[in-house]
């Protein structure tokens, strides 16, 4: 079977592309309206709903940039796989109910139409829609890349395709458009209702995908993980150290960020609106937290092994840290199993992406008009087809001419926008009568600038410290101080209402 | 529209006030510390320099942080707890506060994973060949089966409490009414400052 390793997995890999194909077709026959396009109809069980949310939290960043970064900094980024029990339990206690509750009561069909109903503040709609978009920009980059990682190291071995290339291998624009295209077919032709069947399918393998994975890694070296861990701690005690490489502020501000950036990703919080009841929530927690703690395993395992085997001389040096994941699944894993975790890989990235496709679109063709013009898009449901197809054009170019930063570190980036631009309008705001529109735009705007300007002046802060962290201390600050200074802007009465429920 | 007479529970977000005070002077007493060796966190790795950091002496770069940072963490655990408190209790019911004392007990399990951790990291510096808990050094143990389960109560006392601290019957008579009172098409358009 092993001659035949790289037939397997391509085999694999396209067996999962035609059922994401497969899937957005049966998803435009139950896609009539803008609100089926965005919210799915607010349609969706417990389980559907639950795996939608994890598996929509670990990305393409999770399973390739994160078995990257434990490779290049040993555990550092553990801290932002553990950070999830506790962001994800502060995401649904904050707010599942109230989220759901108010799509109930107003239909919004986007997180900045919630904003606008909480607040009755186009502008601070606005401005949660521009931070959605410049997030989403990077993170969708982020998986893009990561796709096309995944595609050049399935299809860079297969004979026919050597022979075809001149043994050049496949270019990175090729990848990405072949990549995207199958993205962006089942999210135009499906929007959420594909996403998140899709999601399911795709959840489901990257938990089977991350325990066969883990298998695997503990029969790599004799003596298991333990082994692993001793050969990496004679190279270097601090890697397989609580802090790794990073250090302690460094590791202490990715789980700050990582947090409280649970509660503010919009492709995440969006489906807690999309439940069937306000008591879904109860059992998607535990459902969601022990979903994603499995699928990262993945993370874990892997980069530990990569990185003890390169120590120990039983591989080479990578090339990039961020081929950890393919090089161990081309060299460790069973065939089949190689073929069941590759197409794993792509759930996993094509689950984040088609969120973020269909969040971007709702800002692009919904929010951002409301917001200047006070009322939607003509034809709406057609514009928001035609917007996911342009901003996935735009994300895949920023993806092929942005090189450079590791992709662990480009989702963390991402993140850490999110959450410093929505984490105190949505998840404060919106359980706190107090917060008023003027100091959500103090907060979206100063961590934006805060957090943008950091990362281009090339400022690099004491100890490693994250300059997400930071833009999200200035940003809750700002909306703390702010909201107790500005005069109380007075609150619809159905929403006040609803705020003490 | 109502100007609201609540003004959503300001007193317990005075304590969010104080703890993001506390993370402020954290952060910049931490910024304050020199770093050392004089450079920016990880470095080279000397064999396998392009892709690989260096964690280097820990000793050296750690000692002077540990208090702080264990600070730090610890109010981020407060803050963290407090506000899944505060989310509970917030809305107007009687029976506020909810059974307080569980949010403090979830609380206390990870700071005290969390306090375990930095003290098996303290401990390590001088013993780094120390028993391993599992497959991995105490310290990192503490991290992976302490500080990522330790929530694991609080899930569990949220599924065991949501028809009560969550989501009520009387919740739902009250939503309920409210949807009578404004259904959907009543909604009020958004408009500026």
């Amino acid at each position: 079977m092993e001659e035949y390793r790289s037939e397997i997995v391509l085999a694999c890999v396209t067996g999962y592309m035609i059922m994401c194909v497969v899937v957005g077709l049966w998803a435009m026959k139950r896609t009539k309206s803008t609100h089926d396009f965005f919210m799915a109809g607010r349609h969706l069980g417990v389980i559907v709903a639950a795996v939608a949310v994890f598996s929509s939290t670990m990305s393409g960043f999770g399973f390739i940039g994160g078995p990257g970064l434990v490779f290049s900094t040993g555990t550092s980024s553990f801290w932002m796989i553990v950070c999830t029990s506790m962001g994800m339990m502060i995401t649904f206690f904050l707010l599942a109910k109230r989220l759901r509750l108010l799509a109930e009561l107003r239909e919004p069909v986007s997180l900045p139409d919630a904003v606008a109903a909480r607040y009755g503040s186009r502008s601070t709609s606005l401005l949660t829609a521009i931070a959605i978009l410049t997030g989403i920009l990077g993170y969708l980059a982020v998986q893009i890349r990561a796709m096309s990682e995944v595609l050049k190291s399935v299809l860079g071995d297969v004979t026919w395709i050597q022979e075809m290339t001149n043994g050049q291998g496949l270019s990175d624009e090729f990848c990405v458009t072949l990549s995207c295209s199958v993205l962006v077919f089942y999210c135009v032709t499906g929007g959420i209702i594909a996403s998140v069947y899709t999601d399911l399918i795709q959840g489901l393998i990257m938990v089977f995908a991350a325990l066969l994975v883990l298998l695997a890694a503990i029969a790599v070296m004799d003596g298991g993980m333990a082994e692993v861990s001793r050969t990496i701690m004679e190279d270097d005690p601090e890697a397989i150290s609580p802090w790794g490489t990073m250090g302690m502020m460094a590791s202490l501000s990715f789980y700050f960020i990582f947090v409280f950036g649970s509660c503010g990703q919009p492709h995440v919080i969006t489906k807690l609106m999309m439940t069937r009841n306000v008591e879904d929530a109860r059992h998607m927690l535990p459902v969601s937290v022990v979903g994603y703690g499995v699928s990262a395993l993945l993370w874990i395992s892997i980069g530990l092994v990569m990185r003890a085997v390169v120590i120990a001389g039983m591989k080479p040096d990578l090339a990039k840290a961020d081929t950890a994941a393919a090089v161990f699944l081309q060299s460790y894993a069973h065939p089949l199993l190689a073929g069941v975790v590759f197409a794993g890989l792509l759930a996993a990235i094509m689950s984040t992406a088609d969120s973020f496709l269909n969040v971007g679109a709702a800002a692009v063709v919904h929010d951002i008009p409301r917001a200047v013009r006070g009322r939607s898009l003509k034809r709406e449901l057609l514009w928001a087809r035609v917007a996911t197809l342009l901003i996935a054009v735009a994300a895949a170019l920023f993806a092929l001419y942005s090189r450079g930063d590791l992709i662990g570190m480009l989702g963390a980036l991402s993140w850490a926008i999110f959450a410093a631009a929505i984490v105190p309008t949505v998840a404060i705001g919106f359980n706190w009568k107090r917060a008023t529109p003027l100091a959500c735009n103090v907060s979206i705007v100063s961590s934006l600038v805060t957090i943008i300007g950091l990362k281009f002046s090339g400022t690099n802060l004491p100890h490693g410290f994250h300059p997400g962290a930071f833009g999200l201390l200035v940003s809750l600050t700002l909306f703390y101080v702010v909201s107790m200074l500005s005069k109380q802007k007075p609150i619809d009465e159905d929403i006040d209402r609803l705020m003490d429920i | 529209m109502n100007e609201s007479e609540n003004t959503g529970n300001s007193s317990p977000l005075t304590g969010m006030g104080v703890t993001l005070i506390l993370l402020w002077v954290l952060v910049l007493m931490a910024f304050n510390t020199r770093e050392r060796p004089e450079q920016h966190h990880s470095q080279k790795h000397p064999v396998f320099s392009d892709t690989m950091k260096h964690g280097g002496d820990g000793r050296e770069r750690h000692s002077d942080l540990l208090v702080t940072g264990w600070a730090f963490g610890s109010t981020q655990f407060i803050l963290f707890t407090g506000l899944l408190g505060w989310a509970t209790c917030l809305p107007k019911r009687p029976r506020l506060p909810p059974r307080l004392w569980l949010f403090v007990v979830g609380g206390l399990i990870i700071e005290a994973a969390f306090t375990f951790l930095c003290w098996s990291y303290y401990r390590s510096l001088d013993d780094r060949v120390s028993s391993f808990i599992g497959p991995f050094p105490p310290g990192l143990s503490w991290l992976l089966f302490g500080v990522w389960l330790a929530p694991g109560f609080l899930i569990t006392m949220y599924v065991l409490n949501f028809n009560d601290w969550i989501y009520s019957e009387s919740d739902k008579q009250v939503f309920e009414k409210l949807k009578r009172d404004f259904p959907p098409a009543v909604a009020t358009p958004a408009t500026d400052n």
